[in-house]
């Protein structure tokens, strides 16, 4: 007896993807692997982070008091007291670029409509069509929603699938509007990690290569001791990427904008040149590390505003990649209604 | 011998900065994947689109819900997000053969009409489904999954996975043409 089912079986055939287009296929994602997700020592694990989204599941009444807590104390930071010392002046070796538009741009009490902010990135530097990088959308609290498109961002925001990964970056980048440069430079460098967490980065790279290898079947071969010219390098390397998680995160906040701008003049490696992009006056900040080959990473911001425009990666035998970020004032009640 | 790790595993390796892991993944479904997707819109159009089902589910990895050892619902469900992402964002000119008005914008069904040309009684029967009620039937019928990982793929539970395959069967069956053409088959095998 011939059923529903075996009618639909017949029809399945359909000429066969070709092994080339596997084969390229697997190329586009490891060009991606290796532009976006460097070895763990080199690049800030958040970076990954900005991509996706951790599921926080059954969020406890203490996690709740947490996230209150947290948002309570980055309200409070970003409201300037009446008699509060001003900024602690940049070294004169900061970049002047760097340093002439934090000086334009005082940072002022917040004043932003809504309560978050929505960015859609994709290719475009002019139009903010939903592309393949999904939306993301940043409470003012530091929660962040990430979602493939619209009804998936409702669904996240409904079921609390929210995540604090760039808490401690804003609060860093809060504290450098005012505090000491050299001070926010060192949280900065360890905000992607919980308060408190001293990582060792040699011994986890030395297990993590050890359980590699014995899965493998391979005799373990310890990595050469790192050199501090090597740490700094890594250090810094956490520097730019949490500066530029916290500029992604609260874009909309002149605070935020006015301290990771602090933090980045004062990174010597970091280049800064002033460029156009799209008939828009920006500028260009440039950071190169070394990870298996030259690695390039540009972050591109409003030259009047500090507001975030683009940023891109260029690997070793990858194509660069560039992500335009547009972002909107919204209220998390809005979005969760489908309202946008 | 240590078994092969399962793919929630390599999923929180590569989550964890190992970067063959997640590629490892892709290794182990990409043949059912690409498979899926060619049947939905041929060949050609598989082979372009499947680099971006790579990109999605890298972006997405750190939703992946590690109770489930086996990635490929989940993998088919990033491809069928795919291709309604690719539906969607089609240029109108381009031609939406014969079933415009029965099915959403997003629905890729309109490039399988051309394959199942030959089948017509059973085309018309599936273009008359809901989308969500054909997506779990050829999960089911052509990728060999459960319902409930069908289920899995769109984002449904699995009740309602169940409940839609049920209602896409009897569709299918009570479809005007249906019984003959079983009837036929069933004379071909006889034969």
């Amino acid at each position: 007896m011939v059923d529903e089912m075996d009618l639909l079986r017949d029809l399945r055939d359909a000429e066969p993807v070709r092994p080339r287009a596997f084969e390229e296929a697997r190329a586009v994602l490891q060009s991606a692997i290796a532009a976006d997700g460097a070895p763990e020592t080199t690049t800030a694990p958040r970076r990954r982070a900005r991509w996706g989204m951790r599921r926080t599941v059954g969020l406890s009444a203490a996690l709740v008091a947490a996230a209150a807590a947290t948002a309570v104390a980055l309200a409070v930071t970003s409201a300037p007291t009446p008699g509060e010392p001003p900024a602690q002046a940049l070294p004169a070796t900061a970049n002047p670029i760097l340093t002439e538009l934090v000086a334009h741009n005082t940072p002022l009490r917040p004043d932003m409509p809504g309560d978050a902010t929505l960015q859609i990135r994709n290719q475009s530097p002019t139009s903010d069509e939903l592309g393949h990088n999904g939306i993301g959308l940043f409470a003012d609290d530091g929660t962040y929603y990430w979602a493939n498109d619209r009804k998936a961002l409702q669904q996240a925001i409904a079921k609390d699938g929210g995540d604090d990964v760039f808490k401690g970056a804003i609060a860093v980048a809060l504290y450098a509007v005012k505090g000491d440069v050299d001070t926010a430079r060192a949280r900065m460098a360890v905000a992607n990690l919980p308060e408190g967490t001293k990582p060792d980065w040699e011994r986890e790279r030395a297990e993590r290569l050890k359980r590699y290898a014995k899965e493998r079947g391979e005799n373990y071969v310890p990595p050469e001791p790192l050199t501090p010219e090597r740490k700094k390098q890594i250090t810094d390397n956490h520097i730019w990427s949490n500066s530029i998680d916290a500029l992604i995160a609260a874009p909309k906040n002149p605070q935020v904008r006015a301290g990771v701008l602090r933090i980045m003049a004062t990174m010597p490696k970091v280049e800064v040149t002033k460029t156009t992009t799209a008939g828009r006056p920006t500028l260009t900040l440039e950071d190169t590390w070394s990870a298996g080959g030259e690695i390039v990473e540009t972050l591109i911001i409003d030259a009047a505003t500090g507001h975030p425009v683009a940023v891109s990666s260029k690997a070793p035998d990858t194509p660069l990649r560039t992500i335009y970020y547009h972002t909107s004032r919204v209220t998390l009640a809005d979005i969760e209604a489908g309202k946008f | 011998m240590t078994p092969d790790p399962d793919d929630a595993e390599l999923i929180a390796r590569s989550l964890d900065g190992d970067e063959n892991a997640f590629v490892e993944v892709v290794r182990r479904h990409e043949a059912a994947v690409g498979a899926y997707l060619a049947r939905r819109v041929g060949r050609d159009l598989a082979e372009d689109l499947l680099g971006e089902v790579w990109l999605a589910a890298l972006k997405s990895r750190a939703t992946y819900d590690r109770a489930f050892p086996d990635a490929g619902p989940w993998l088919f469900g990033v491809a069928h997000n795919t291709l309604r992402r690719h539906w969607r964002s089609r240029p109108a000119e381009e031609p939406l053969a014969d079933m415009t008005g029965m099915v959403s914008g997003w629905d890729p069904w309109a490039a399988v009409d051309d394959r199942v040309d030959g089948e017509s009684a059973l085309r018309r029967a599936l273009a008359l489904l809901r989308p969500q009620q054909r997506e779990i039937l050829t999960l089911v019928a052509w990728e060999d999954l459960t319902v409930a990982d069908a289920g899995r793929a769109i984002g449904i539970p699995p009740g309602t996975a169940r409940r839609h395959l049920h209602e896409a069967r009897m569709a299918l069956r009570n479809a005007p043409g249906m019984a003959a053409l079983a009837g036929h088959n069933t004379l071909k095998e006889a034969n």
